[in-house]
């Protein structure tokens, strides 16, 4: 289109609809999160009155609050590594694996998809403190049984292992892709290059390419788990005690059920500093591996 | 002295069988094209005597060794791959070194080297640094050692990855297609200095192209491969004068060869449409025939082959006739100023000793000039 | 021979990790088919009775709205979808294709829109749901999602793959802009579009995050949260029966999955 005036007005009557509601629906929210997290304001009070870092000061005091940062803390760390782990695994066993590899596929994928909230139910049957499968097997060992999410010491843990069956299938197929890219023709370079053991070349042409992937995932795992919620409501509210009160989870009981909105939204601001520093490297990361 | 030997080696993929039963010798220091259309076997052989495949059956053999049973990294082979397959973690040195440092420390050692820890493996590494140097000066690459391939043009990536199997002096070495990836100009620069860098080092090397100016340009002998078969396996000349059949005199040469059927008289004479070519092959007395000439056989002349002009390309120093007898094309290559225009008849005359002969199975045939014309 | 051994092992390991994988949705199936005293008497691998199969799948429909969640669920999903196409396609085209004031910033936003996880959004958009009136209504479910940054940016970053040429020609041949758009480019943009419906898809139908905080009633809830309330009502306490609840609540998801798999798994890749 040569007419640039022409190219202008087509542009700006194309991209207004979005644009305006992103304005409505992303950047408004934003500043009003920001900007709630600097007043007294609570949904339903008074008009807000401006604290300056208050709230920030009174959430980092808060052994609660800091407590549920160490307990989401704990969570990403069981569950980035065991879906990270798993989900590599299974994708060097399916990488030469001829026959079945879709189906296996398949079912290895099927957590991801599926409705996390009902499955959730079927994880409480399989953890049942009575009829659960769990403690049938260790009866059976002659074993007592444990309350899985009802013991402080097994809550987060049974939590985390339901995330890592979660993710790993999510994890799979971005190694799986990236295991399938690798060209045939650095293999063959490698063996004649004098690299004739499968190790040696796994370090050599495999392990490289399947670095930056594998660093891609992380992020996006991680940005995954510090988001966990479905579990936590359905399973354990944040229970036993606090052993399980995720941050997300504070902030919807401060916002939702306690309308604290001072205090939600100032929760927020640090869940969004972290989900934005996660987000910065997953684009970098993907943008470098769109390059490579 | 016979460096490579390969004898009789078969390859079935499935019921596909891709190689049948393929023979061929290269000398020592020889550079030996396997010219083919796509899909004859040509990679396949290659990747054969690589040892990256296994042949169903027959023999290699390099510098008297059998290789049956040889693992690709135990053999005294390098190999420029088609996609020049380096390593992109590494640096343009790290690359070309690698086979060194493979085959002269040990793991233990490439490990301890790394962290200086190891006086043996210093010494070592300082060796083949000395020798990555030097080949990359002829190489024209020194500047470029420090650089990922990432960051390296086509041209760049390609004189590493020769760098790298150069390197090893390894008695055999392999191409793969290695100027498909470059740009045209690119190509015929590469094409070269390749054909030069192979006989500065005086390597025994076997180059896979599809490309018969590439392999005409380049190679002492070209073994043209068909159908999973070695059609004819010669010189450059041999291959384009003298074609042992129908299929490699139209594989080889950049234009259309010109086909005229016939049947060759009861004494052997033959003639074309009535003109006699003062050739017999007394053999095919009374057969089917195949008369080829290409494009720079026939001529204009007063009389011969009445043809109609269709087009004319202009190439500045000579120019082709794109013409039409009894309905079937022909081209000629014509010295320019010849002064004819589309519509014209103009008349061609073929060149006896230009003559390609085939019988109706396609196969070649000599003919000797007829006695009896030539005294007429 | 070490081949034959290596290809058992590494197929025992992967039946091994299958099983594991399915066990939780197996036990789910061997729940849903007992009886309440069968399964609280932990006798759940004996025969299953087909009356207990019955009892529990009309207990689990006629103590919740399941279907009601399942199509309260659709309804939202395809709205959503609908939307966010109908916004994203122009806003892509528009951002690689064509030069007007404020596409860099439009683009910018764009990609902090990318990196602002939903949840952050929340908190705030709750305020503004609830300060408008629209608590429990299918509006508060849809209205926060009908942009979509992903949509954005994966329609742009498609856009920007066609050639200009084709654009050009299509010009020439007297297509308007709209007309290109609709006619030209759309068709082409199908499987970016299909992988972005299936993202859309999943990540809606299985969010339980915002109706848990705009739904307050049985009657707008979608599966998740129906879920939850089948969960902490009554029946919650019938493990066959929620069980089989849960179960009818997974399920079209999952059929979509196994019938579309390569899409989904091809599509969710392509995406991050």
């Amino acid at each position: 289109m040569p007419e640039t005036r022409d190219q202008r007005r087509m542009g700006l009557l194309l991209a207004s609809p979005a644009a305006l509601l992103m304005l409505l629906l992303q950047v408004l929210p934003l500043l009003l999160v920001l900007g709630t997290a600097f007043t007294d304001w609570q949904l339903g009070g008074d008009p807000p009155a401006f604290v300056g870092l208050e709230n920030f000061r009174a959430l980092l005091a808060d052994p609660d609050f800091r407590a549920s940062v160490l307990v989401t803390a704990r969570y990403i760390l069981m569950v980035v590594p065991g879906a990270l782990g798993l989900g590599l695994g299974l994708a060097l066993l399916l990488q030469g694996c001829g026959r079945g590899r879709m189906i296996y596929q398949t079912i290895f994928f099927l957590p991801y998809i599926a409705t996390l909230a009902a499955m959730s139910i079927a994880w409480q049957m399989l953890l049942h403190p009575s009829f659960g499968m769990a403690n049938q097997v260790l009866a059976a060992l002659g074993l007592g049984g444990v309350n899985w999410l009802r013991d402080e010491a097994t809550a987060l843990p049974v939590l985390a292992l339901i995330g890592v069956w979660h993710e790993t299938g999510f994890a799979m197929v971005f190694f799986l892709a990236a295991l399938t890219s690798v060209p045939a023709e650095l293999h063959d370079a490698a063996r004649l290059d004098g690299m004739g053991g499968g190790w040696d070349r796994f370090w050599l042409v495999t392990g490289p390419h399947i670095a930056s992937i594998g660093l891609f995932v992380l992020v996006v795992l991680t940005a995954h788990a510090v988001m966990v919620f479905d579990t936590v409501a359905l399973l354990t509210q944040g229970g036993p005690g606090n052993a399980t009160r995720v941050l997300l989870y504070v902030i919807y009981q401060e916002g939702f059920s306690f309308f604290r909105s001072n205090v939600a939204a100032t929760a927020t601001v640090f869940f969004l500093a972290f989900t934005l520093t996660l987000g910065v490297l997953q684009l970098r990361l993907g943008r470098t591996r769109g390059a490579a | 002295m016979t460096q490579l030997e390969i004898e009789g080696v078969t390859k079935r993929f499935g019921e596909m069988e891709v190689l049948r039963s393929v023979s061929l010798r290269a000398r020592s220091g020889e550079f030996v094209s396997l010219l083919g259309p796509s899909g004859c076997g040509k990679s396949t052989l290659l990747r054969i005597v690589a040892g990256l495949e296994q042949p169903d059956a027959g023999s290699i053999r390099l510098g008297g060794r059998e290789l049956r049973g040889v693992a690709a990294s135990e053999r005294d082979v390098a190999m420029v791959f088609q996609s020049f397959a380096l390593y992109p973690q590494m640096t343009a040195r790290e690359n070309i070194a690698l086979p060194l440092r493979v085959r002269r420390l040990t793991r233990l050692q490439r490990f301890a080297g790394r962290l200086g820890l190891s006086p043996a493996a210093r010494r070592i590494g300082a060796e083949i640094d000395r020798q990555v140097e030097a080949l990359a000066r002829t190489l024209e690459i020194g500047p470029l050692l420090g650089r990922r391939p990432g960051s390296l043009s086509g041209g760049q990536r390609q004189r590493v990855a020769l760098g790298r199997a150069l390197i090893r002096q390894s008695s055999l070495l392999l191409m793969d297609e290695p100027l498909s990836n470059l740009d045209a100009r690119l190509r015929l620069q590469t094409r070269d200095e390749i054909a030069q860098i192979q006989r500065q080092f005086g390597v025994t090397t076997l180059f896979v192209t599809h490309d018969q100016a590439e392999a005409m340009a380049v190679s002492d002998r070209i073994a043209v491969m068909l159908k999973g078969e070695i059609a004819q396996f010669g010189t450059p000349q041999e291959i384009y004068r003298t074609p042992s059949s129908l299929a490699v005199a139209e594989f080889v040469g950049a234009t259309r060869l010109n086909r005229f059927e016939a049947v060759a008289w009861p004494d052997g004479a033959l003639a074309l449409g009535g003109l006699p070519l003062g050739l017999a092959a007394p053999a095919l007395a009374g057969q089917r025939v195949t008369l080829a000439w290409r494009p720079e056989g026939l001529s204009l002349a007063a009389s011969g082959l009445p043809v109609t002009v269709r087009r004319l390309e202009d190439h500045g120093a000579d120019a082709f006739l794109h013409a039409e007898y009894e309905g079937r094309p022909v081209a000629a290559r014509l010295r320019s100023g010849h002064g004819l225009a589309v519509g014209d008849t103009a008349w061609l005359r073929p060149a006896p000793e230009a003559l390609m002969l085939f019988d109706a199975a396609g196969m070649s045939h000599p003919c000797r000039p007829l006695a009896a014309y030539v005294h007429a | 021979m070490i081949r034959l051994r290596s290809a058992f092992l590494r197929h025992s390991l992967l039946i091994l990790a299958a099983l594991l994988m399915l066990l939780p949705v197996a036990w789910a199936l061997l729940v849903s088919t007992r009886a309440q005293d069968a399964i609280l008497g932990a006798q759940l691998l004996t025969l299953p009775s087909w009356s207990a199969i019955a009892a529990n799948y009309t207990r689990a429909t006629s103590a919740t709205p399941l279907f009601g969640f399942i199509g309260n669920g659709a309804l939202v999903c395809t709205l959503i979808l609908f939307f966010q196409v109908l916004i994203m396609v122009p806003c892509g085209y528009a951002l690689a294709k064509l030069r007007f004031p404020g596409r860099d910033a439009l683009w910018g936003a764009v990609l902090l829109g990318l990196m602002v996880p939903a949840p952050v959004l929340a908190t705030p958009l709750f305020v503004m749901v609830a300060t408008a009136g629209l608590m429990d209504t299918v509006a508060a479910l849809v209205v926060p999602w009908v942009v979509s940054s992903l949509g954005i940016f994966l329609m742009r970053q498609f856009f920007r793959r066609v050639p200009d040429e084709l654009i050009e020609a299509a010009r020439l041949d007297g297509l308007g802009e709209i007309d290109l758009l609709v006619r030209v480019l759309l068709p082409l943009a199908r499987p970016t579009l299909g992988a972005f419906a299936i993202i859309s898809l999943v990540a809606h139908w299985n969010d339980l995050y915002w109706p848990s905080i705009v739904v307050t009633s049985a009657e707008r809830a979608t599966p998740p949260f129906g879920v939850m309330l089948f969960q902490t009502q009554e029946a919650g306490t019938e493990y066959g029966a929620l069980m089989a609840g849960s179960l009818i609540i997974a399920m079209p998801l999952m059929a979509a999955f196994l019938l579309l798999q390569r899409r989904f798994v091809e599509g969710l890749v392509a995406m991050k």
